[in-house]
C-alpha cells in the first residue's frame, strides 16, 4: 500500500505474504480476525478451504502489508496447504495451550515448512488460548458472557476437572522447541488480544530486508535491530503479566 | 417379495387405509394380501387401476379435507394481522388439469379428475394454460440432465427391492403433503373469505408435522398424526411467534425463511402454477421415467423450484436415497458411544428376541441391520453394499447360527466399545467444535430443534464411512437436507449423495474429486469467461481459495439459504458435478463486470466469498417478494434481501457445460495429475540417484581422503629416503674414491711385492752362492784334511806297526834281558 496517507514522509512499504498453519480449532482464523478488525467471535464456523485477508503493519521505518493466508486446520485439508504456503514468507504456526496434541501438529508443520517451503521464511510459533491458561475461577465468573464457551472449551480436555487452569502445553516446553529450531515464539489470546500485534510486529521485524519485493526496500539496519530487542523486551514483559491480563477482563 | 417386504406393504398399506375409514376392518382385510402387495401394486401403478383403489381415492380426499376444516374450526386462533388485499390474486394457482391428458397414466390422471371434481374449493385455473408453451423457450435450458438421471437410476436399480418399499411410504407421504398442501391453500381461501389468516401458518405447520411424523412407514404414524392434528394445530396456532406470519399458503412458521422464499419467491413472481401432477409422477414413477416422458417439463419444475412443502420427497425420490435399513443403521449409529447405546444393546426384541422364531418382518429386517451395522464396523463402509443385503437372504438362514454369529459380534462389540468410546467422544468433540452459528444456522428459528439432528447425522456419517469420516465441511451440507426431512432420510440422502454423487470424493483423503472439480471449473472459467480468468489468474486468485468452500458446502457456507436449496434441487436432479460447476460459472459470469473492476487482492476473494450472490438480490420485488420480505424482517432480520432464486436456477442451467467437456477435463486433470505423479516420481527417483550418488561421493571423498593420507606419507616418505638417499650417495662417494685409492694401493703392492722378493732372492741367491763357495771350500779342506787323516792315519798304523815290533823287540830285548839275566 503506497498510500500509507497519514504520514508525512512516506515509508517504504513492502507487502509479505504470510500464512497461518496449525492442527483444526486453534484459533487461527480467531488471530487473523483479531489482527485485522480487532475483533473476536465465539463459536466461529470452521474454515472451508482457506480465506485471504490483509493488514498493514506500521514499523518505524517502513510499513508491511500482510497478505495473510487462513488456511483450514483438518487434517483433511492438508492437501491443499502446500498450494497456501508456497512462496509465503513468513508463517504462523498455531498451537492450542490447552491442548498438547496442537504442539505435535504444530511441530510436524514446522518441519514440513523447513523441508518444503522458501528457504528464508520466517516462522513464528505461537500458543493461543492464553486466557483458558491464566483463567482461575474469579476471572472466569467475571468474564459474563464468555464463560459459557470457556467452560465449554474446557470440558473438551478430558482431565481439566475442577482445575482452574486448562493449560496442558508449559510455555517452557514450547519456548525450548522454539528456540532449538530458532523459531519466534509468542503466547496468545485471540479473545483477550494478548500478544496479537506484538507477533506480527516481531514477524515484519524479522522478514530480512533482502527478501521484500516492496518498491523501495531500504531501511535502516540497525533499526531493525533495536525493534527485535524492544519486540524481545515486550514478549517477556506481556508473559510476566500475562496472568493479571487474564484476570483484568 | 419377501416378508419384510410385506411389512414394508403393510405400513404402507395402513397409511392408505387409514385415511378414508380408520376402520379397522378394513384394514385387516387389506392386510390379509398385503405379503404381494407391493409387487401387485407397482404393476397397478403403471398399468391398469386396480378395482380397489379408484374408489378409494375419491372418498379420501374430501375425507382428508373435511377432516381439515372441521378440526380447525374450535381452534382458538390469536387475532390475525392484517391481511393484504392483493394477496388472493397472487396466490400461485395449483395444477392445472392438463397434465392428464399427456400423461400415459391412466389412473393417475383419473384420480386427479376426480379430486378435481370433489374439491371445489380449488382455485380456478385458466384452463387453457399450456406448460409446453412455455416450455418451449425452455428447451434448451439444462443441458443433459435425463441423462445423468437415467444414469443414476440405472445405479439405483441393484436396490430395487428396498427401494421399492421405501418409494412407496415416500409416495405415500408424498399424496398427504399434496393433499394438505391443497387442503391448505383451500383452508387460506376460507380463512380469507373470513378474513383471518392463520390458515397459512397452520397448513404450513401441518406440512412440517407431516415431513416429521411420516418419516419411516411407521404403521400407525398416520392414524396418530391425524388424531394429534388438533392439539399440534392449537399449539402452534396460540403461540405469539408464529402466529402473526405469512398469508402465503405454504409458508411455515418453523420453516427458515429462506426455505420458505426458495418456493415461493419463484412461483409468485412468474405465475407458474405448482405443477402438482408432475410431482406427483416424479414421485410415483420416478425421476427417469418422468425424465423420459417429459423432461423438459420435469427441467423447468425443477429450474423453478420444487415446492417447499414437497422437497424433502422430492429429493428423496430423485436421489434414491430413502433406505430403511439405512435408517437403522443411523439409528444405531448415532447412539453409539452413548448410555443410550447400552440400553437399546439389552432391550430384548432388539435384535435379539427376533431369532426365537419370532421370523416376522420387523425381526428379520432388524437383523438385517445388524449384520449391515457390523459390516460397517469393519470398515467395509460403502453403503451400496451393505444396503441391498436386505431381508431376502436372510430369511432362510439358520436362525442359531445367525444368534451364534449375532452374539459373536455382540461380544466383540463390546470389547471394542472401550477403545470406541474414546474415538467417538473425540469425533464428537471434533463436531460439537465446529458447531458454529453459521454451520447451525442459528439464525433461523426453524434450527432449533434440528441442532442435535445435525450433530447426530455428521457423527452418524462419520462412523458410517471411516475413510472419510467426519471432514469439515459436511457440517454445512447437512443442515439444508434436515430443514426438509428427519434425521435418519437425511442420512440416507447424505449417504447418497456421497457415493452416488461423488460427494464422497470431495472428502476423502487427498481430495481428490475437490481437485478434479477446481480443475474443471478454472478450466471452464477460462471457456466462458477469458478475460476474468485472466484477470483473476493475475491477481494471483485461484479457484482454489474461493471455489473450495463452494464445492465442498454445495454453496451452503456463506449463500443464502434460498439460494442453496435451489441448488440442491439441481444438485440431486442433475448430478453434483454438472451443477456445482453450473452454478459457479454463471456466479462468475453474472459478477464478471464487478470483478474486472476490482484490483486489490483482498477484496476481491472477499467479494468472491461473500458477495457473488448479491445480484440475484431481487431489487424491486415483486408484490407477493415484498411480502416475503416483510416476512423476513420478521423473524429475525438477516436475509432480508429477496433473491432471484429463479434466475439463478435458468442461467445455471442455460450455461452450457456439456458432460464431454467435464469428461474432456476430468481426464485432462487426471492426465496433469499423471504427468504430475510422474514428475513427482521422477523427481523422486532423481532425488534417490542423487541420495545414492551423494554416498558414492561421499565414499568417493573418503576413499580418496585416504590416498591423500596415504600419498602424503608416501611422500614425506619419499623426502625422506630422498635425503637418505643422499646421504648415501655422499657415503657412497666417498668410499668410492676410499676403493679407488685402496685398487691403486692393491695395484701398485705386486709389482713392489715382487721387485723386493726379487732382490730379496737375488741377495738370497748370492749369499746362496757364497754359501755354496764357503761349502765348496770347506768340502775341499775336508778332503785335504780327509787326505790328511788317512795319511796321518797311516803314519799313526805304520808308527803303531814299528811302535809294535819296537815294543816286541823291546820285549824280547825285557824277556832276553830277563831270559839273558
Amino acid at each position: 500500500m503506497a498510500d500509507s496517507g497519514a504520514t508525512s514522509a512516506p515509508k517504504p512499504s513492502s507487502s509479505v505474504k504470510l500464512v497461518l498453519l496449525g492442527e483444526a480449532a486453534v484459533g487461527k482464523s480467531s488471530l487473523v480476525m483479531r489482527f485485522v478488525n480487532n475483533d473476536f467471535q465465539e463459536n466461529k464456523e470452521p474454515t472451508i478451504g482457506a480465506a485471504f485477508l490483509t493488514q498493514k503493519c506500521n514499523l518505524p521505518t517502513r510499513t508491511i502489508k500482510f497478505e495473510i493466508w487462513d488456511t483450514a486446520g483438518q487434517e483433511r485439508f492438508a492437501s491443499l496447504a502446500p498450494m497456501y504456503y508456497r512462496n509465503a514468507q513468513a508463517a504462523l504456526v498455531v498451537y492450542d495451550i490447552t491442548k498438547a496434541s496442537s504442539l505435535q501438529k504444530a511441530q510436524h508443520w514446522v518441519a514440513e515448512l523447513q523441508r518444503q517451503a522458501s528457504p528464508g521464511i520466517v516462522i513464528a510459533l505461537v500458543g493461543n488460548k492464553f486466557d483458558l491458561a491464566s483463567a482461575n475461577p474469579a476471572s472466569d465468573t467475571s468474564t459474563g458472557g464468555d464463560d459459557a464457551d470457556a467452560t465449554a472449551t474446557a470440558e473438551e480436555e478430558e482431565d481439566v476437572d475442577g482445575e482452574s487452569d486448562a493449560r496442558k502445553v508449559p510455555t517452557k516446553t514450547a519456548k525450548a522447541y522454539a528456540d532449538e529450531e530458532a523459531l519466534l515464539f509468542f503466547e496468545t489470546s485471540a479473545k483477550t488480544g494478548l500478544n496479537v500485534a506484538e507477533v506480527f510486529t516481531a514477524i515484519a521485524n524479522a522478514i530480512p530486508e533482502t527478501s521484500l519485493k516492496g518498491p523501495r526496500g531500504v531501511g535502516g539496519q540497525t533499526n531493525l535491530g533495536r525493534q527485535e530487542d524492544s519486540a524481545r523486551v515486550n514478549l517477556t514483559g506481556a508473559n510476566v503479566q500475562g496472568p493479571k491480563e487474564g484476570c483484568a477482563c | 417379495m419377501s416378508n419384510g417386504e410385506g411389512a414394508n406393504g403393510h405400513a404402507r398399506q395402513t397409511d392408505e387405509n387409514s385415511l378414508p375409514s380408520k376402520s379397522p376392518l378394513l384394514t385387516q382385510h387389506r392386510l390379509s394380501d398385503a405379503s404381494d402387495m407391493d409387487e401387485v401394486n407397482l404393476e397397478e401403478d403403471q398399468h391398469s387401476p386396480p378395482p380397489t383403489l379408484p374408489p378409494k381415492l375419491p372418498p379420501r380426499n374430501p375425507s382428508g379435507l373435511q377432516g381439515f376444516s372441521g378440526t380447525m374450526a374450535p381452534v382458538n386462533f390469536p387475532p390475525p394481522p392484517a391481511a393484504p388485499a392483493e394477496k388472493p390474486h397472487t396466490l400461485p394457482p395449483p395444477a392445472p388439469p392438463t397434465r392428464k391428458i399427456t400423461s400415459p397414466f391412466s389412473w393417475l390422471s383419473r384420480g386427479n379428475t376426480e379430486k378435481k371434481v370433489t374439491s371445489p374449493p380449488l382455485p380456478a385455473v385458466s384452463p387453457g394454460h399450456d406448460r409446453r408453451n412455455t416450455n418451449a423457450s425452455m428447451a434448451t435450458i439444462g443441458s443433459n440432465p435425463e441423462l445423468m438421471l437415467s444414469k443414476i437410476e440405472d445405479e439405483g436399480n441393484g436396490e430395487g427391492s428396498t427401494n421399492r418399499s421405501s418409494q412407496s411410504s415416500l409416495r405415500d407421504r408424498f399424496k398427504l403433503l399434496r393433499m394438505r398442501e391443497e387442503a391448505g391453500i383451500t383452508s387460506l381461501e376460507e380463512e380469507h373469505e373470513g378474513a383471518t389468516s392463520p390458515g397459512g401458518a397452520l397448513s404450513g405447520l401441518v406440512g412440517r408435522t407431516a415431513s416429521v411424523g411420516l418419516g419411516i412407514g411407521n404403521p400407525t404414524s398416520i392414524t396418530d398424526e391425524k388424531d394429534e392434528h388438533v392439539p399440534h394445530m392449537s399449539r402452534g396456532a396460540s403461540s405469539p411467534g408464529p402466529g402473526p406470519l405469512t398469508k402465503q399458503p405454504t409458508i411455515n412458521p418453523n420453516l427458515a425463511p429462506g426455505t420458505a422464499a426458495g418456493f415461493t419467491v419463484g412461483p409468485a413472481e412468474s405465475a407458474a402454477p405448482v405443477d402438482w401432477d408432475l410431482w406427483q409422477s416424479v414421485v410415483y414413477e420416478g425421476p427417469a421415467a418422468v425424465a423420459r416422458t417429459s423432461s423438459e417439463e420435469l427441467n423447468q419444475a425443477i429450474a423453478s423450484g420444487i415446492p417447499q412443502a414437497i422437497r424433502g420427497v422430492v429429493w428423496q425420490v430423485l436421489a434414491q436415497s430413502k433406505n430403511e435399513e439405512l435408517e437403522g443403521v443411523y439409528k444405531e449409529l448415532v447412539v453409539r458411544g452413548t448410555d443410550k447405546e447400552r440400553v437399546t444393546m439389552h432391550l430384548p426384541g432388539f435384535g435379539r428376541g427376533d431369532h426365537n422364531g419370532r421370523a416376522n418382518g420387523t425381526g428379520k429386517e432388524k437383523d438385517s441391520i445388524a449384520s449391515s451395522a457390523s459390516s460397517v464396523h469393519s470398515n467395509q463402509s460403502t453403503p451400496a453394499s451393505t444396503a441391498p443385503t436386505g431381508s431376502p437372504t436372510t430369511l432362510g438362514d439358520d436362525h442359531e447360527a445367525v444368534a451364534k454369529l449375532h452374539a459373536k459380534l455382540t461380544a466383540e462389540k463390546q470389547k471394542k466399545v472401550k477403545e470406541e468410546t474414546a474415538a467417538i467422544s473425540k469425533l464428537e468433540k471434533a463436531i460439537k467444535r465446529d458447531l458454529g452459528a453459521r454451520t447451525s444456522y442459528s439464525k433461523y428459528v426453524m434450527a432449533n430443534g434440528l441442532q442435535d439432528g445435525l450433530f447426530g447425522l455428521c457423527k452418524a456419517y462419520a462412523l458410517f464411512d471411516e475413510a472419510v469420516g467426519y471432514a469439515q465441511g459436511m457440517n454445512f451440507i447437512v443442515m439444508p437436507l434436515l430443514f426438509n426431512m428427519p434425521e435418519e432420510e437425511a442420512f440416507c440422502l447424505l449417504v447418497r449423495l456421497m457415493n452416488k454423487y461423488g460427494l464422497r470424493d470431495l472428502f476423502i483423503n487427498g481430495m481428490p474429486g475437490l481437485h478434479l472439480h477446481l480443475y474443471q471449473f478454472e478450466r471452464l472459467l477460462e471457456d466462458f469467461e477469458p478475460a476474468l480468468y485472466c484477470h483473476l489468474n493475475r491477481r494471483g486468485v485461484k479457484p482454489d481459495l474461493y471455489a473450495t468452500q463452494w464445492f465442498l458446502t454445495l454453496f451452503a457456507y456463506r449463500f443464502p439459504l434460498q439460494l442453496v436449496l435451489r441448488i440442491y434441487d439441481l444438485i440431486l436432479s442433475e448430478g453434483l458435478e454438472g451443477a456445482i460447476l453450473k452454478f459457479g460459472i454463471v456466479l462468475m459470469q453474472k459478477n464478471a463486470q464487478t470483478l474486472l473492476g476490482m484490483r486489490d487482492m483482498s477484496a476481491l476473494t472477499t467479494f468472491l466469498k461473500e458477495r457473488l450472490f448479491d445480484v440475484y438480490i431481487d431489487k424491486t420485488p415483486s408484490a407477493s417478494s415484498l411480502l416475503d420480505s416483510g416476512f423476513f424482517g420478521s423473524t429475525g432480520g438477516i436475509d432480508k434481501e429477496v433473491y432471484r432464486a429463479d434466475m439463478l436456477v435458468q442461467d445455471a442451467c442455460a450455461v452450457k457445460v456439456t458432460p464431454e467437456m467435464l469428461k474432456l477435463y476430468a481426464t485432462e486433470w487426471r492426465e496433469k495429475q499423471q504427468v504430475e505423479k510422474q514428475r513427482e516420481e521422477h523427481l523422486e527417483s532423481l532425488e534417490e540417484k542423487c541420495r545414492t550418488l551423494t554416498m558414492k561421493v561421499r565414499s568417493l571423498e573418503e576413499r580418496a581422503e585416504k590416498s591423500d593420507t596415504e600419498h602424503v606419507q608416501m611422500a614425506s616418505e619419499l623426502v625422506r629416503t630422498k635425503v637418505e638417499n643422499e646421504t648415501l650417495g655422499d657415503e657412497n662417494e666417498s668410499l668410492k674414491t676410499r676403493v679407488e685409492e685402496l685398487q691403486r694401493i692393491v695395484e701398485k703392492q705386486p709389482e713392489e711385492v715382487e721387485a723386493k722378493l726379487r732382490t730379496e732372492m737375488d741377495t738370497v741367491m748370492q749369499k746362496n752362492i757364497v754359501v755354496h763357495n764357503e761349502n765348496r771350500a770347506l768340502e775341499e779342506q775336508l778332503a785335504d784334511m780327509e787326505k790328511e787323516l788317512v795319511e796321518t792315519k797311516m803314519q799313526w798304523a805304520e808308527i803303531n806297526s814299528e811302535h809294535e815290533t819296537l815294543k816286541q823287540k823291546w820285549n824280547n830285548i825285557t824277556h832276553l834281558m830277563n831270559s839273558g839275566k
